[in-house]
């Protein structure tokens, strides 16, 4: 077995709450505990929990967005919390992230062609007419016409804005993306469209993938390995050939049962579980 | 045919000065205690049909057609009389608790103030049923807890908080839009709980606009499918989900399946249509497997299928047995279409 990409060792986070009500400090709970994690080339791993779980933390502090309070973050065997400035922002490159919300993190007045030639340029990772060769390559690989180069992104709708998203965080050839609750906004056909997407990516380009969202079955579609989050702590790993059903920890079967499912209505018919 | 309940008939809405028609042709009923899902994608006109019943459409959009709930005819309400019916008679929850609630205003209070605006009752009075409407719906130590402020309430409270709101004057009709879409899957199951057993205690109708199949599934009797301003499939619930006869549908639920055994999950491709770009025929042609030059040419009528079950389409015999392969060989011309 090679070595993992990277790994995550006990990370800890706690946001520090500005002021509060005139000024008295409340206190603050960590968001992140002791969280650990390893990934391979070419691996999506999944993690689920509900909202203040800790999920987008653990994701942050893994890309470096956020500064862990403790713990390491090796990537490529190099401790990425140790680096700073210029350094830091070199190896940002290779773990890209993408959002939830692709309406909210593109801006309205770039057009596509420029959004992704900005990313090119700042890493320069190609010159002159490589560039624009490079711009058509990426739309190819999400899916998006030639055409979309020259428009905004008003004009596009929301599964099409998270393939540009996807093209912009492909533009700095990353090694990992780290994807945010990428379809939780998405319409449920075009959910499907963006998850096959990224299964694509990952054998195409090899990329390494940590796949965040709520759905445990729709994220167990696409990660073979899932982590489940509970108030800042990882509870439960549930590995590679493992089914959900053989889950131990009783939040992770609570998170399976409340999925409503249309195969479980099935049988029961009116499915009010009691 | 009883003329309790609500009856929508041919309720078409446009944006008149932009001229677009957003909603067409929408018929629905729902009946006393009955519980009717509208599902679709954004964009669909599932939640401005469900405004458009309560007079709530935005600015600029017009309603044409038929509402009748109890036997009046709700678009020729004058406002006041319309504002009578709003929350007494039929009730309505929205996606997001926080932007309905009044921040500067206890919850109790809040609650409180709609018990009066419909009744004449003491303060002392209906601050003890608005404790008691919490802890119907599931707020623990509700006493206390109606002297606080919505923010001090999670997500999950802030809906159940609403839910009491809405049952504050016993309406017969509730309409919930996505009330749960907002929310983590432990809290909405909760919600879809106390929906159902609502229901089922108050003889109260509902109307559930969702995206989500499997939430409508669980909570109605009937449901009813959307697309592109729509209703292109009405049936049982068991019927339209387990043997859907429009392609649409068909595509939709194999989208949600979970088959590890598959490599890909299956997807419609292409996007739905822009309002104003439709055309006279059928509007999921451009990305249905099915299509023939018939399904473009014409308006397609409604086709029954069986007791209460029809479809907008013309091929439903060969829909049934449409895959996932099928879909993904559905090649839209140029990919997804951009909505300009």
């Amino acid at each position: 077995m090679s070595e993992p990409l990277l790994v995550a060792e006990n990370l800890t986070k706690t946001y520090q709450r500005s002021g509060g009500a005139f000024g008295f400090h409340r206190p603050a709970n960590p968001a992140l505990i002791d969280a650990s994690l390893q990934i391979n080339r070419a691996e999506i791993v999944g993690v689920v929990g509900e909202s203040g779980s800790g999920k987008t933390t653990l994701a942050r502090c893994i890309a470096l967005l956020d500064r862990p309070d403790t713990g390491r973050v090796i990537f490529k065997g190099e401790d990425l919390t140790k680096l700073s400035g210029a350094d830091l922002r070199a190896r940002r490159r290779y773990i890209q992230t993408i959002f939830q919300d692709p309406y909210a993190s593109l801006n309205p007045r770039m057009r596509i062609g420029d959004v992704l030639e900005e990313v090119i340029r700042y890493h320069r990772l190609a010159t002159g007419p490589g560039i624009a060769a490079r711009v058509k390559q990426l739309l190819d690989q999400v899916g998006l016409p030639l055409s979309a180069v020259s428009s905004y992104p008003a004009a596009f709708s929301g599964g099409q804005r998270q393939r540009i998203c996807i093209a912009r965080a492909l533009a700095a050839e990353p090694e990992m993306l780290i994807a945010d609750e990428p379809v939780s906004a998405l319409d449920v056909s075009i959910q499907a469209q963006v998850v096959n997407l990224l299964l694509d990516l990952k054998e195409q380009l090899g990329l390494s993938v940590i796949f965040i969202g709520h759905d445990l079955q729709l994220v167990n579609f696409i990660a073979p390995r899932v982590i489940i989050m509970l108030k800042g702590r990882i509870v439960e790993t549930i590995p590679e050939n493992k089914s959900l059903l053989d889950a131990e920890h009783e939040y992770t079967r609570e998170l399976l049962e409340s999925v409503p499912r249309l195969e479980s209505l099935r049988d029961g018919g009116k499915g009010t579980r009691s | 045919m009883s003329k309790e309940g609500l009856i929508v008939e041919d309720l078409s809405i446009s944006f008149v000065q932009r001229q677009l028609e957003v909603v067409t042709g929408v018929s629905l009923r729902i009946g006393r205690g009955e519980a009717l899902g509208l599902v679709g994608e954004s964009g669909s006109g599932k939640s401005l049909t469900a405004r458009a019943i309560l007079g709530l459409l935005p600015r600029g959009a017009v309603a044409s057609g038929r509402i009748m709930f109890d036997g009046s005819s709700l678009l020729d309400l004058a406002a006041r009389e319309m504002q009578k019916l709003r929350g007494a008679r039929v009730a309505m929850i929205f996606q997001d608790p926080m932007s309905s609630l009044n921040p500067v205003l206890r919850v109790g209070t809040a609650i409180a103030q709609v018990i009066q605006s419909h009744e004449r009752v003491g303060a002392g009075e209906a601050h003890r049923r608005a404790v008691a409407l919490m802890d119907r719906v599931g707020i623990r130590d509700a006493q206390e807890r109606s002297h606080a402020y919505p923010h001090q309430f999670s997500g999950g409270m802030r809906q159940r908080i609403m839910i009491a709101m809405a049952l504050a004057a016993n309406p017969s009709l509730l309409l919930a839009d996505e009330p749960t879409t907002a929310l983590d899957v432990v809290v909405q199951a909760g919600i879809l709980r106390l929906l159902t057993d609502l229901r089922h205690e108050k003889g109260m109708g509902l109307l559930l606009v969702s995206h989500d199949l499997a939430v409508v599934g669980r909570v109605s009797d009937r449901v009813a499918v959307m697309y592109a301003g729509q209703i292109v499939e009405e049936g049982p619930t068991s019927e339209v989900l387990f043997r859907p006869h429009m392609p649409y549908t068909v595509g939709l639920i194999a989208s949600v399946r979970r088959d590890r055994a598959a490599a890909r999950l299956s997807s419609i491709s292409g996007s739905p249509p822009a309002p104003g770009s439709t055309s006279a025929g059928c509007r999921f042609a451009p990305r249905c497997p099915l299509a023939i030059d018939a399904c473009r040419r014409n308006a397609i009528p409604a086709v029954p299928i069986g007791p209460g079950h029809w479809a907008r389409c013309i091929r439903t015999e060969d829909a049934q047995a449409l895959t996932a392969a099928d879909f993904a060989a559905a090649r839209v011309p140029g990919g997804e279409r951009a909505n300009v």
